[in-house]
């Protein structure tokens, strides 16, 4: 019962995205090589974000807090 | 209320034949310079009256509608270039014409509309064009095919299915193989033949024509009328020989192919005005008097206005009453196409004319098709004796192709004769009674859904816009399974992003037809997600049409 919800909740979104990108029309080889090709795209997006982003966030945050603390002295008087 | 007028008033009879020069207005032997400024007490209440009952809607966009649209034309696009490339190479199957690059030869294909055919169109081919057999009534019977190599070509299975018919222009209902009108046809057949074989002005004018031509004319309430076998050819033969170099076209935007054809074919100078918008037309009018001819400064010879009734792909009405006020007040003439509104709209199905309660001779060249609403072919042209006189000799239609065939003449006969109420019967006024019940119905069972519909609330064109080109092909699929064949467009018939699908409503359509319609469409359009209204429910019900019982 549950998994015949999940699966109509699936099927239904993935029409939306077939059709929004117009994937539809393309034909059944060029549909899986263009899934493949976002697939490859969204896991490196994810991957490269997993690994770089809390070291991004935190020098970002590190230096909105020292300017915020801190002015940086200009014409070093 | 005051509205101040400024009156210029060129007329031809100044300027033909006469060598001096001069500008002012001429009365009465006096030249004045400039123009007169007068105030006029004009009663807008009966001027605008027409505008309370007038109710066109066409909604915004969507925002994510557009952007989704033009993403996945994107990705068409880039795909298909890919397709290109792999196939220059040698990798994978496209089944188009290979044209060798032979130098110094100029392209036979040109770039965008041949890429645009192949990889865009040709992907969805198995919803346009659908062949279909039998009388294409209130259902018809659509032959089933199958593509095996991604719709190059197709195979025909054997199966045929019967299905509802939205997409015949059949506004009155007349396409029919049984009734009073085949009869008559299928007795004129024997008497006269199937052709005429013969032109016009040579052996091919029939009493029968003669009959036909006179009942035209009585139908729209003008002096004559003149008809054409071929609808197409009523507007790309006719313009023409009304208008020539050193005169100035003004059409809608929006205006159908025979008729920018024939306006081409002229030689004149052609100017487009915005769709339905009098201020453009007013604007455009006035600098055409201002400015004259571009190089010479040489008045215009005429001006000719171009509308059609109702525009077929946008459901809307066109706002006759400006536009026969423009026309008189600068002394243009107007050409008013009414392929889809003769019989379909208006109290007496007399069209646009009617429909808006104005003199049909205000009108100077009233055009029509019988291919719509009286289920033959051809096209008429009606107006003044001197403009039919005119037309019969030095139209293209009359010299050089073969007039009606006497069946189809007798099919319009016969048709007209119903609608007019001179068989007897009240057959006429329950046809246009039922149209207009069906029209009004639809369109608010629609509008109250959730759909996004385009055009007036009296045209019996339905456009339900789906903006996607991937969405119109699952719709038109889904709908033929279900039992309901529409008819859907996109590019190049619609701007890019606005793809739709159309209704043609009938008066064969019975309430239940229309229910189950209705049931068909909400459930795809609750699968495609194409319901994005957020306009408010509609004011307009079809309880204020009295329908006309059998009796």
């Amino acid at each position: 019962m549950v998994f015949n919800r999940v699966k109509n909740f699936i099927s239904y979104w993935y029409l939306q995205y077939l059709l929004a990108t117009s994937v539809y029309m393309l034909e059944p080889i060029e549909r899986r090589i263009f899934n493949c090709f976002l697939i490859i795209v969204l896991a490196m997006f994810m991957y490269t974000s997993y690994v770089f982003l809390p070291d991004h966030a935190r020098m970002i945050v590190y230096f909105i807090n020292s300017y915020i603390l801190q002015p940086e002295i200009v014409d070093g008087v | 209320m005051s509205m101040v007028e400024t009156i210029y008033m060129p007329s031809e009879n100044d300027f033909r034949g006469k060598t001096k020069k001069f500008n002012g207005v001429q009365n009465g032997g006096k030249i004045s310079n400039g123009c007169h400024k007068k105030t006029k007490q004009v009663d807008e209440e009966t001027e605008k009256a027409w505008e309370k009952d007038f109710c066109e809607t066409f909604e915004e966009t969507p925002m994510l509608a557009a952007i989704s649209t033009y993403i996945g034309y994107l990705i068409l696009v880039a795909v298909g270039h890919v397709r290109e490339f792999l196939k220059s190479i040698g990798i994978g199957v496209v089944k188009c014409v290979a044209e060798p690059k032979i130098p110094g030869f100029v392209p036979l294909y040109q770039t965008w509309e041949s890429f645009y055919s192949w990889y865009v169109y040709r992907r969805i081919q198995d919803c346009f064009c659908r062949p279909v057999s039998g009388v294409p009534g209130a259902k018809m019977v659509v032959i089933d095919r199958e593509s095996n190599d991604h719709r190059w070509s197709f195979q025909y299975t054997g199966g045929h299915s019967t299905v509802l018919n939205f997409g015949s222009y059949n506004y009155l209902g007349f396409s029919q193989n049984s009734g009073p009108c085949a009869e008559e046809v299928e007795q004129t057949i024997k008497n006269y033949g199937v052709s005429v074989c013969g032109s016009r002005q040579e052996l091919g004018y029939l009493d029968l024509h003669k009959q036909m031509d006179r009942l035209v004319a009585d139908y729209l309430g003008v002096e004559d009328a003149y008809t054409v076998p071929m609808g197409f050819a009523t507007n790309s033969m006719n313009i023409p020989s009304l208008v020539g170099k050193g005169c100035l076209i003004l059409s809608d935007e929006l205006n159908h192919a025979s008729l920018i054809l024939g306006c081409r074919l002229s030689g004149a100078k052609i100017k487009t005005f915005k769709h339905n918008c009098m201020k453009d037309l007013e604007k455009n009018l006035r600098e055409a008097i201002v400015d004259k001819q571009p190089r010479t400064h040489r008045p215009w010879k005429k001006i000719l206005i171009v509308v059609e009734g109702v525009y077929s792909m946008e459901g809307s009405i066109v706002k006759l009453p400006e536009v026969l006020r423009l026309k008189k007040k600068y002394k243009a003439y107007l050409y008013l196409d009414e392929a889809h509104s003769i019989g379909a709209i208006g109290p007496h199905g007399k069209g646009v004319v009617d429909y808006f309660g104005l003199n049909p001779r205000d009108v100077d060249i009233m055009m029509g098709t019988f291919t719509k609403s009286f289920g033959a072919v051809g096209g008429y042209i009606g107006g003044s004796q001197a403009l039919v006189n005119h037309l019969r000799l030095y139209s293209h239609s009359a010299i050089y192709s073969s007039s009606m065939a006497p069946g189809v003449a007798q099919q319009i006969v016969s048709s007209m004769n119903i609608m007019l109420g001179r068989d007897g019967t009240r057959e006429g006024e329950k046809r246009i009674q039922q149209l207009k019940w069906n029209t009004r119905y639809f369109r608010r069972r629609l509008q109250e859904m959730g759909f996004i519909l385009y055009g007036n609330k009296d045209s019996p064109v339905v456009p339900l816009l789906m903006f996607m080109p991937s969405k119109i092909a699952k719709f038109s699929r889904e709908s033929l399974n279900r039992g309901m064949g529409v008819v859907v467009v996109g590019f190049p018939a619609t701007p890019m992003t606005k793809c739709r699908a159309r209704f043609c409503l009938s008066a064969s359509h019975t309430k239940e037809m229309l229910d189950e319609a209705l049931q068909i469409t909400s459930d795809i359009g609750d699968l495609l997600a194409i319901k994005y209204s957020k306009a408010e429910p509609p004011s307009y019900s079809e309880n204020d049409v009295p329908l006309v019982e059998d009796s």
